[in-house]
Order: C-alpha cells, then sequence, then structure tokens
C-alpha cells in the first residue's frame, strides 16, 4: 500500500503549542484496567501515528479522549482546556472528531438521513454536506437512499469517514481508517488525510498499516500493553515498530 | 344496508382509536427500540385520570386534557427513560421485553389500588350532539376521533422522514455513541421520544374510553384494547406509520363486523366472552403473516457477560445439600401453620413452581427466546392431571408432558421463523387466547378440579410431608438435567443460537429443530410442573393460571436470574410467598424488583457488587472465582445457593 | 444450468480433479441495483484463490450466494459435483463448506473453547447419549481425542470431533491457552481468529474468509498467511476477499478480481498485479511497486 507524493506539512513539533495533551491517563473495562498511565502530546497542526499491536489500548485511548469513556485518573487537555468531564456531544461540538473503528454509521438509516446527522454539529446545512460527500465519494451518491447497513464493508466505511471531512473539526481521530477500504481509496483518503493536516487541523491517527500511516504522520508513538512504549519521528518508529511487532 | 353501513362507520371509528394506540407503539419503537408493553397500561392510567378529574372533580375538560397530554404523560414519559430505559441500551434483548412488562404490571397493580374494580367508571364525551348523515348517525366526538387520527399519521410522518429531529430520534437506537460523537445529545433524544410515546398512549386511552360510554372504563379491559394496537402496529413492521393506520382500520372493521354478524351465531356453544379474546387472535394472525427474516450477518456482539457454569460434581453437591435441607425443612416444618396455611403445602406449591421457573431458564435464559405462555402449559398440564386416569395418576403426568411438548411445537412452528420480539408477542397472544377461551370457559376448571394426591407404583404419598420430600427430589432431579443440558451439546447450541443465528446456520446447524426442540421440552417441563402443582394443591381453578400471574411469574424469574438454576428456585419462593400472604403486592414487587436490576443480565444473583456487599457465603464464594466479568461477569454455584435458601 | 457451460480451468494446479466450487452465471440485483452479473468462477481444491476488487463490488453478496444467506436470481452453485444452488445453508455447511463474516458472527456469550466446540460437534445428533454423559460431569466435553499428527493437517472433510479438541485445534491457530475467555470480551484479532477456528472445526473442503486480515495487527496478518498456507496444502480450497494486497500477492495461488459485480479479470497474483484494468479499477497507479509496502 503506497501513497504517492502527500502534502507533509514541514513543522517541528517543539514549535507549536499541543492541540491535545493526555496526561497519566489511565482507564478499565470493570475491573481489567487497560490504560496504564498513558501520556502523549499531540501539537497542533501535526498528524501524529498511534501504532502498536492489537489490543494494545489504542481505540480505549481514542474513547477517553472523544468523551465516551471516563479515565479513572489523569487528564485530557484540548486546545487548554482540561477536558473534564463535558459530555461526548459538547466535545463534538467545540470541534473534536472521532471516528470509530469499525462501524461509524447508523445502519437503519439510510445514507442521506446519516448525512443529516452530521449536520448536529452546527453550522452546517444539509445541502452542502451531502455535496462535499458525494464529491469525494461518488460511490454514495448512486446509495443516497439505501439503508446505510446494507452497504458494503467499504461502503460504510466511507459514509463513516464523510463525518470528518464535512464538520471541518480541530481536532479529528481517526481508528483504523483503513480497514475494509479498498488500496486505491486507502491512498485515496490518506491524500485527503494530509490536505487536512495541512489545513492546520490536528490528527491523531491509529493505524495497523504502519508503513501507510507513517508514510504522512509528522509523529509517532508504539503503545504497547496500556502505556507508551516509544515516542519519536516516524523514520525513527518505522524502525522500532518493526520489533515491537515481532516480539510480541 | 343502513346497519351494514353503521356498522362501517362504527368500525372505521373503532379503527381510529386503534391507529392511535398503534401509532403510539411505532412511535416508542422507532425512538427507542423498545416495544412497550405497557402503552395500553399508560393508556388506561390516563383514562382513569381523566375520569378522576372530569367526572370526579367536575374540572373543565380543556384544563383535564391539557393536565394529562401536557403536563402529566410528559412527565411520566421523561421519568421512565430517566429511571429505566436509559440504562437498557446493550441490554439482552429479553430485557427490554421484561422491563415494560413490569411496568405495566406496576401501573395495573397501583391503578387497582386507587379506582376500586368494584366501582362504576362512566364517561360522557368531549364533543356532545351528532349530526345525520345518510341516515346514519354520527357524533361530532367520533368525527374528532378520525380528524385526531388522519391529523397524527401525516404529522409524525413528516417528523420522521423529513426532519433532522425526528431522524435523529431514530438515531439514537442505532447507536447512541454516535450520535453524541456527531453533536447530538443522546439522552435528549431518548427522552423525547419517551415523551412523544407517552402522550401517544394517554392520547389513545382517553379517546379509547370515551368510546366505552355504554360499559364504562374498567382496568383491565382498557389495558388490553391496546392489543388491537399491537396487531396493526406488526403490520406495520414496527415502523411504518402509513400502514400501521391502515391495519388498524381494517382491524377495527373485522372486529366489528365478527361481533355484529358473526359472533351471534358463533358464541352460542360458548360460554366464555370470546371478544375478549379476539384482539389476541389478531395478533396471532398478524405475526403468523409477516415474512420470514432473513438469515443475516448483523456484526453486533453483545457485550453481556455470563455467569460462569457449575460443574456436573458442583451440581450433583448442590443438589444432594438441597435435599438435605429440604428433610430437614420438612421435620421443622412439619405442622407449621401460619395465617391458615401449611408451610410444607407451600413447599410443595413452590417445587413445582420451581420448575416452570427451570423451564424458563432453558428458553429463556440460555436459548434467549422469550415465553410468556409457560403458565398455560402448566394450567394445561393441571388440567390433564385432574382428567386423566381418575385424576392423581402418574399417567396423568405423563399425559401433561405430551400434550404440552406437542402444543410447544405447535406454537413455535408458525412463529420459530420471527425474530426474539415476535416470538413473545406470539406467546402473549397464546397465552391470553389460552387463558380467555379456555381455562376461563367455566366447563374446564369450572369451580374447581380435585386432583388426588400422586400415586407412584408401590409408593403412597398421603402426607404432606412424604409429598413435599418427594417434590423436592423431582426438583432437583430436574434442575439437574438442566444444568446437563447446558453443558452438554445442545446447551452450547441453544447459546449459540441466541448469539448469532446466521453463524449457527453456516457452521451447519438447523435453527429450526433446535428452537422447536428447547420449546417443546421447555412446555413439557411446564406441563409436569403444573400436574405436579394440582397434586399438591389438592384443587386446582381458572385462576390459578391467569395470563398476568404468569407474566408476574415470569418477571421473578428474570429479577432473581434468569440464567441461573438458584434463579428459578427463589423467584418460586418469591412468588408462592407473595400470593399466599400479599397478593396485592404480588405485582408491585416483581415490577419494582425488574426495575432495580435494570439491565443486570443476570439478575440480582448476578449482580457483582450486591454480592460482595451481602454477607452471604455461597455468593462471596462464586465471586471469588477470578472471573473478568465487567458487570454480571461472576459464577454462582446455583444448587447451593438455593440450599441455603431453602433452609 | 450445468456446470459444463462453464470454462473448465484445467490447467490450473490440481486442475485434473473437479472443482471444489463453481460458480455458473450467478446474478444478484438489490431493487434494480444489480450486485453480481453473470458472475462464473472455480475454485480448486489444495489452493488459496484470493477475491479481490473495489468496495461494493459484490465480494460479500458472493459469499452469502455461495454459502446460502442471499438467494441468487440466476445462476447455479456447485460444490464439488452437488448442485447447491437451492440448499439451506447449513445443509451447506454439513456437506463441507464452512465461512467467515465481514463484521464478526461470533457466539458472544460462549468462551472461545465453546465456539470452536460448537463447529467441532456440529454433525452429531443431541440427544446421543455418548454426549449427554460427557456433559454429565464436565464444563467441556469431547476431551478424548484420537491420533498425534497435528489437527489442522488431517481436518480436510474429515469427522473433526475425532481427530482434535477445541483446545489443541485453538493452539494451532495460536490461539493456546485462550480457550476460557468469553468470546465477546476478546480483541478484534483474536476474535477474527476464533472464527476461523470455528469454521476449520467443521471440517470444511472449502472455507470462505470474508477479509479475515482486517483489524489483525502485521504479526497476526503473518501468522494468518502462513495457516492458509498450510490449509490449502492439505487439500482444502481456500476462497480468500481481502484488501491487505501485501497478504494476497503473498500467499494467493490465483486471483479472481470482481468489479461492479463482474469477474474483470482472473490469473495469478503477477498477472494481476500489472494488469492495468486491475490498476485502475482497484490497485490504484502506485501500485506497481506495491505488495512490498
Ligand atoms: N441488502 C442489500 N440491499 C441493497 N443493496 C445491497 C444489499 N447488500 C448489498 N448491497 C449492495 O450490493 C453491492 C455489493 O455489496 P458487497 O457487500 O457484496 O460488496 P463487497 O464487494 O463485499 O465490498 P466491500 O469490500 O466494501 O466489503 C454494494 O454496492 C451494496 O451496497
Ligand atoms: N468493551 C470491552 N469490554 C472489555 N474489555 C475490552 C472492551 N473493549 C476492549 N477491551 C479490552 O481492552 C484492551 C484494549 O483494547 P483496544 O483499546 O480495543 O485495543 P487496540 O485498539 O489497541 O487494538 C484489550 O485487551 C481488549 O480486550
Ligand atoms: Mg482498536
Ligand atoms: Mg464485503
Amino acid at each position: 500500500m503506497t501513497v504517492a507524493s502527500i502534502p507533509v506539512p514541514e513543522l517541528s513539533p517543539a514549535t507549536l503549542s499541543p492541540a491535545l495533551a493526555i496526561r497519566a491517563v489511565r482507564a478499565s473495562y470493570g475491573r481489567i484496567e487497560v490504560l496504564h498511565g498513558v501520556d502523549l502530546t499531540v501539537p497542533a497542526g501535526s498528524v501524529f501515528a498511534l501504532l502498536g499491536p492489537n489490543g494494545a489500548g489504542k481505540s480505549t485511548l481514542l474513547k477517553v479522549i472523544s468523551g465516551q469513556m471516563r479515565p479513572t485518573a489523569g487528564e485530557v487537555v484540548i486546545g487548554d482546556k482540561p477536558v473534564g468531564k463535558l459530555p461526548t456531544e459538547k466535545l463534538a461540538r467545540t470541534g473534536l472528531c472521532s471516528i470509530p473503528e469499525g462501524r461509524g454509521i447508523f445502519p437503519n438509516l439510510t445514507v442521506r438521513e446519516n448525512l443529516r446527522i452530521w449536520t448536529y454539529r452546527g453550522g452546517l446545512s444539509v445541502k452542502s454536506v451531502e455535496e462535499q460527500t458525494y464529491a469525494t465519494f461518488p460511490r454514495l451518491s448512486e446509495r443516497r437512499k439505501q439503508l446505510a447497513g446494507t452497504m458494503s464493508g467499504g461502503e460504510q466505511q466511507m459514509l463513516a469517514i464523510s463525518r470528518a471531512l464535512v464538520t471541518d473539526p480541530k481536532v479529528l481521530l481517526l481508528d483504523e481508517l483503513s480497514m475494509g477500504l479498498a488500496p486505491l481509496i486507502v491512498s485515496e483518503l490518506y491524500e485527503l488525510v494530509g490536505t487536512l493536516a495541512a489545513q492546520g487541523k490536528t490528527i491523531l491517527l491509529v493505524e495497523q498499516f504502519v508503513t501507510t500511516a507513517l508514510l504522512v504522520a509528522t509523529r509517532a508513538a508504539i503503545m504497547v500493553h496500556g502505556k507508551i512504549q516509544q515516542e519519536g519521528t516516524p523514520s525513527d518508529m518505522a524502525t522500532a515498530a518493526l520489533s515491537v511487532y515481532l516480539s510480541s | 344496508m343502513t346497519s351494514f353501513l353503521q356498522y362501517t362507520i362504527f368500525g372505521i371509528i373503532l379503527g381510529a382509536g386503534f391507529a392511535i394506540a398503534a401509532t403510539g407503539l411505532v412511535v416508542t419503537y422507532t425512538t427507542s427500540g423498545v416495544f412497550n408493553f405497557a402503552h395500553g397500561a399508560v393508556g388506561m392510567i390516563a383514562a382513569f385520570s381523566y375520569w378522576e378529574l372530569v367526572a370526579n372533580h367536575h374540572v373543565p375538560v380543556v384544563l383535564a386534557l391539557v393536565i394529562i397530554l401536557l403536563i402529566g404523560a410528559p412527565i411520566a414519559g421523561a421519568l421512565v427513560e430517566r429511571v429505566l430505559m436509559r440504562r437498557l441500551h446493550g441490554a439482552t434483548a429479553e430485557r427490554p421485553i421484561m422491563v415494560t412488562l413490569g411496568l405495566l404490571v406496576i401501573l395495573t397493580g397501583v391503578a387497582t389500588i386507587v379506582w376500586s374494580p368494584k366501582n362504576q367508571y362512566q364517561l360522557s364525551p368531549i364533543v356532545s350532539g351528532s349530526f345525520r348523515q345518510v341516515s346514519i348517525n354520527l357524533q361530532y366526538q367520533q368525527v374528532l376521533t378520525i380528524g385526531i387520527a388522519i391529523a397524527l399519521v401525516i404529522g409524525l410522518r413528516f417528523l420522521f422522514s423529513s426532519t433532522r429531529t425526528g431522524v435523529g430520534l431514530r438515531a439514537v437506537v442505532d447507536d447512541p455513541g454516535l450520535l453524541a460523537m456527531s453533536g447530538a445529545s443522546p439522552d435528549a433524544m431518548s427522552q423525547y421520544g419517551w415523551i412523544l410515546g407517552f402522550v401517544m398512549a394517554a392520547l389513545a386511552g382517553v379517546l379509547l374510553a370515551l368510546t366505552q360510554e355504554q360499559t364504562g372504563i374498567s382496568i383491565v379491559a382498557m389495558t388490553l384494547l391496546v392489543v388491537n394496537g399491537y396487531a396493526a402496529a406488526i403490520v406495520g413492521r414496527l415502523k411504518n406509520i402509513p400502514v400501521t393506520f391502515i391495519a388498524a382500520i381494517v382491524i377495527g372493521l373485522l372486529e366489528d363486523y365478527i361481533i355484529y354478524y358473526a359472533l351471534p351465531h358463533l358464541s352460542q356453544g360458548l360460554n366464555s366472552d370470546i371478544t375478549l379474546a379476539l384482539p389476541m387472535v389478531f395478533l396471532f394472525i398478524a405475526l403468523v403473516m409477516l415474512p420470514s427474516v432473513r438469515l443475516r450477518a448483523v456484526g453486533r456482539l453483545s457485550t453481556v457477560r455470563v455467569p460462569r457454569m457449575p460443574s456436573g460434581k458442583e451440581s450433583l453437591l448442590g443438589g444432594v445439600a438441597f435435599f438435605v435441607l429440604a428433610v430437614i425443612a420438612s421435620v421443622v416444618l412439619s405442622s407449621a401453620v401460619v395465617r391458615g396455611t401449611n408451610l410444607l403445602n407451600l413447599g410443595g406449591e413452590i417445587m413445582a413452581l420451581g420448575i416452570v421457573g427451570l423451564s424458563l431458564v432453558l428458553l429463556t435464559g440460555y436459548s434467549g427466546q422469550v415465553s410468556l405462555c409457560q403458565f398455560s402449559f402448566m394450567g394445561i398440564g393441571a388440567f390433564l392431571m385432574g382428567k386423566v386416569a381418575g385424576g392423581g395418576s402418574l399417567l396423568g403426568l405423563v399425559a401433561a408432558a405430551l400434550v404440552c411438548a406437542v402444543l410447544g411445537a405447535l406454537v413455535a412452528l408458525p412463529t420459530l421463523r420471527l425474530r426474539a420480539l415476535y416470538f413473545a408477542l406470539a406467546t402473549f397472544a397464546f397465552a391470553d387466547a389460552v387463558d380467555q377461551g379456555f381455562f376461563q370457559d367455566s366447563r374446564v376448571f369450572g369451580g374447581g378440579i380435585n386432583v388426588g394426591r400422586i400415586v407412584l407404583p408401590g409408593l403412597s404419598f398421603g402426607g404432606n410431608r412424604s409429598e413435599f420430600l418427594l417434590l423436592s427430589v423431582i426438583f432437583v432431579l430436574v434442575a439437574l438435567l438442566v444444568l446437563t443440558i447446558r453443558r452438554s451439546l445442545f446447551g452450547r447450541r441453544l447459546v449459540a443460537m441466541s448469539d448469532s443465528p446466521a453463524a449457527y446456520a453456516t457452521v451447519g446447524l438447523n435453527l429450526a429443530v433446535t428452537k422447536v426442540a428447547v420449546f417443546a421440552i421447555a412446555a413439557a417441563l411446564a406441563g409436569i410442573a403444573g400436574g405436579l402443582y394440582a397434586t399438591v394443591n389438592g384443587t386446582v381453578g381458572s385462576s390459578d393460571f391467569d395470563f398476568f400471574s404468569g407474566i408476574i411469574f415470569v418477571l421473578f424469574v428474570t429479577v432473581w436470574s434468569i440464567r441461573t438454576v438458584s434463579g428459578a428456585f427463589l423467584a418460586a419462593v418469591t412468588f408462592v410467598v407473595l400470593t399466599t400472604f400479599w397478593s396485592t403486592g404480588l405485582g408491585l414487587v416483581a415490577g419494582a424488583g425488574i426495575i432495580l436490576i435494570g439491565r443486570a443480565a443476570s439478575g440480582i444473583l448476578g449482580i457483582d457488587r450486591l454480592s460482595t456487599l451481602l454477607p452471604l457465603p455461597w455468593v462471596k464464594r462464586a465471586s471469588g472465582g477470578g472471573d473478568s466479568g465487567t458487570l454480571a461477569g461472576i459464577g454462582i454455584t446455583p444448587m447451593g445457593g438455593e440450599a441455603r435458601v431453602a433452609g | 444450468m450445468s456446470p459444463v457451460d462453464e470454462p473448465r480451468l484445467a490447467s490450473e494446479p490440481n486442475g485434473g480433479g473437479l472443482p471444489a466450487l463453481t460458480v455458473s452465471q450467478v446474478s444478484v440485483s438489490f431493487g434494480g441495483v444489480s450486485a453480481l452479473t453473470d458472475v462464473n468462477l472455480v475454485v480448486p481444491p489444495g489452493t488459496v484463490t484470493g477475491l479481490i476488487g473495489p468496495n461494493g463490488a459484490g465480494k460479500t453478496t458472493l459469499f452469502n450466494v455461495i454459502s446460502g444467506l442471499q438467494e441468487p436470481d440466476r445462476g447455479a452453485i456447485h460444490f464439488f459435483d452437488t448442485d447447491v444452488t437451492m440448499m439451506k445453508p447449513y445443509r451447506r455447511a454439513r456437506l463441507g463448506l464452512a465461512r467467515t463474516f465481514q463484521r464478526l458472527e461470533l457466539f458472544g456469550t460462549l468462551t472461545a473453547g465453546e465456539n470452536v466446540q460448537v463447529g467441532l460437534e456440529s454433525t452429531v445428533k443431541w440427544w446421543q447419549w455418548r454426549h449427554l454423559r460427557k456433559a454429565l460431569w464436565r464444563n467441556s466435553g469431547a476431551e478424548s481425542a484420537r491420533g498425534d499428527s497435528t489437527a489442522v493437517d488431517a481436518l480436510v472433510g474429515s469427522d473433526a470431533l475425532a481427530v482434535t479438541t477445541p483446545d489443541r485445534l485453538l493452539a494451532e491457530v495460536g490461539l493456546g491457552g485462550m480457550s476460557n475467555e468469553q468470546a465477546n470480551a476478546m480483541p478484534t484479532g483474536l476474535a477474527r481468529t476464533v472464527e476461523l477456528a470455528r469454521g476449520l472445526a467443521i471440517g470444511p473442503k472449502l472455507l470462505l474468509l470474508d477479509e479475515p486480515g482486517s483489524g489483525l495487527d502485521e504479526a497476526e496478518s503473518q501468522a494468518l498467511g502462513t495457516l492458509l498456507v498450510r490449509l490449502a496444502s492439505t487439500g482444502m480450497a481456500v476462497l480468500l476477499v481481502e484488501h491487505d494486497m501485501e497478504l494476497v500477492m503473498r500467499i494467493c495461488d490465483r486471483i479472481l478480481v470482481l468489479d461492479f459485480g463482474h469477474v474483470i479479470a482472473t490469473g495469478t497474483p503477477e498477472a494481476i498485479r500489472s494488469d492495468p484494468t486491475v490498476q485502475a479499477a482497484y490497485l490504484g497507479a502506485g501500485s506497481t511497486s506495491g505488495g512490498t509496502q
């Protein structure tokens, strides 16, 4: 899976204020703790790739950031405000967009109705949302009256991602963006990620395809067993990732 | 001809009332994914409140309507959403059914206390007067009902398909978390949905009550009147409002024609009031006519954690301990009489009912099929026990098992292709039809059938004590059987079938056979239980197996834990003790219990925190088992638990 | 519709025998939108056949048709020489056709071991005393399997229950020691593997895999590839739908490309990779160097 010539913003993380900071976050499902104190700083305008084997807790971390799960300790800071107990929908309206792993759509609504839900983010019209989505994914325009749950896996994933495109978020969380998508579309989407970053959006990206992710990333970290094991430049992490996967 | 026209118009008016009820059901289902069994009960409360305000306290009609529809119903809806429904997302399919049944039971219980069924409750029309059109007398009231129904259908259709709020209301059922991530508050959405549903239920209640001018309103009739709406809502597949409306009108017409044309000829041979069973017949027909669900991969995993299964040795030890305690109890209680009731006798009833509970563990706990008609099989079993071979014979028990197994298979066959909710509705209809059409027929139980003590070859169970011990042994054996089934491949198949039907078929297993088999086995168990119950009791009558009691019993099993054998036993204890000593509280306790446990899949026995709070040794031991459950993931050792409680 | 109309791929590896699966002229449409149009394909035993194509091309629909969850409008499905077109899903499975799902369909409240065991026992009648007796004492029956050869190798088309146990089967797909985990609490990658093991447990002659690699990390998908190759070497026919081109190119003997419900190309991985139509429809321009990431 190769991505050709993606505009990667030349920004050094040190010069930027963080758009997203995670401080000593712990989280658990019932009695089982899966995040054991995670620290992570994502500079504004960067594409941050979070890598790691399955079950490391990456998706859990994204759930904590987007407010769907409360951390048992630690805090999440977006911009300069601690998120605290803000409910998920408030966070979403302040400009955080999270595309969850797997199914990020409403299966019993039609494509068009799904798009209508995206307008809850505020300041959007149904018409512009539809236009933008269909321009990026012409496939969806043929399916606008179909129940989203009956579409193919990839079409559903396109619909899910359309929310990130149309809602103009400041911070974007993408969990396994490429899952179930054809290579052609994956490379198109990563180009898009690059474009979004160039527009100044901050993107935190979880991805199984290390190479693909590192091509667009400006910074990366590896998570293992609920902890950040290493953090660094994409090229450093590429070699590090290899050894982590082999040892796991 | 004039009379035909007259009946047709009456039918349409009746249908319009049903339509309002049915649309309300559809609205609630669309906005919450919950089929609200309490919809009729909410309408009933609204109707009685209307009576209270207008007829009793002479509040002006408009003010009364404002109080009920714009203040009372919304507050109640919001409250129910907040306290009950919000917690249910992600619960097992059976849970919303149980919770709304609990609400139904509570509301009827409260209503019975507030508005004694002994009194008459008469209402007069909101708008009086009438006009004549082509020799037919129409009341303004009736025209109003039709008008409201049509306006609602158009308005709701617009809301759900053409407004963002309407789409949001539907979205919350699919995925509240995602709705929140999209910037809308799922809690608010689901609250609006329930408010809307309650207002519609109240509106239907008041309007339907006004059609009951001649007879006055009654709690049961008002609650069940809405069942007419069930059938229409099912025809509309719980989502299509216009189709629901048309179906409701058709049902109104059919009911009217049947009552005026067919019934006078039909009912001569019948001793029961067949009109009461009509809605259920319609419901059953609507269900049978539904297209089968396509086997489809849904890709959604339940998040429910289940209790650990005890091993064979553990169960056997538990069983023996249970029996030893039963022996001790039989000695201690041999002549204990509380308020005129022999406790050993009660003990026997508990064991018999416990077996019905076990049939539910098998059917609902393991295979996820909700059955609301186990009491019907129990009643049929009791009837056969009383009639076959002069009563009290072992043959009676065999007959009970066989007949119920066959009946069970017959109920399951046309409905097994439907999904869990529709299956539950079918058993609901069947239970009521059996109650109204068979049990209540005076020739069936009459004043009660005398059933002799059970006679086994070479043994006599003349005394209370020996009979109690016999029943304890049978209970233990059935419990062991159920646990063995769960450990056997059949048990794994039951769970697998309810977890993923599509995967079940693609590993080479036949869904239909498994479903019919488990339903027949459960029906046979309930039939045997009924036979045993009859011999313990000496006499059985129609009221022993009535429809509502059956529902309440299912609720108790769910409250204790429908996944464990202990749950079945404790439910039987609770049910029998309450029925004997505090029957008014029966429904209220069951309803309160179900509200308390919310979505905990394994009931009280499965709640982590409770088990660590209570200083009960067997619960402690179980929760120390290192199970990694998030919710109810602890392994109660069922037989052990029972043994303690019995002693 | 006879399978003879179908162009036989006699020159393919193992082509001498009957194909495990023959799909002839299959069409499916959903309310006017056609998802599959006159699809023909064969899957020979002992190979891994890749089925790739853009999103919405009809791959999952084809799997549903083959496994009996979707009735085709036209066309026929043959499993070896049996016409299964009208057969119920469970009957096809009993003939030796197993599948996994794009979105997991596990028995969520059973343990991983029990999931596999349901598959292993799928041919057993539940009233058979032998199995009931085991249940009297143990939580999981079927502990006493014979034979020492690795279970997976002996599985194909056999009475799986006689060859292996859930624990051993899980161990061989890399899930040793996981058999008591409740399935719905397992991480995606492992859960996918449980689903695969459950499919293997019925002793299939044909295995349909719908994106088994999605959600797997690199180590896991490496292991998956090795397992699939090994399965094919035992004589099993594997039909693999997958978007991870690296995996597909590495392990497939032959690849079919579906686009808008039509088969647009068939051939070896090399041929497919350099096929311009496939590049345009699916792989993308950058893919000439693709497959190695
Ligand atoms: N039940 C249905 N109703 C309507 N259209 C459907 C239905 N099922 C599938 N489709 C359509 O048929 C087409 C083929 O779907 P299918 O799921 O087979 O694609 P796929 O090749 O598996 O794609 P992906 O790689 O994205 O999973 C899609 O365009 C989908 O929208
Ligand atoms: N809903 C859940 N209930 C219980 N455990 C869970 C749940 N979701 C994830 N886990 C567990 O938490 C750990 C981290 O999972 P996840 O965050 O999904 O990892 P990743 O996204 O890195 O693959 C895993 O061990 C997984 O089993
Ligand atoms: Mg993840
Ligand atoms: Mg697919």
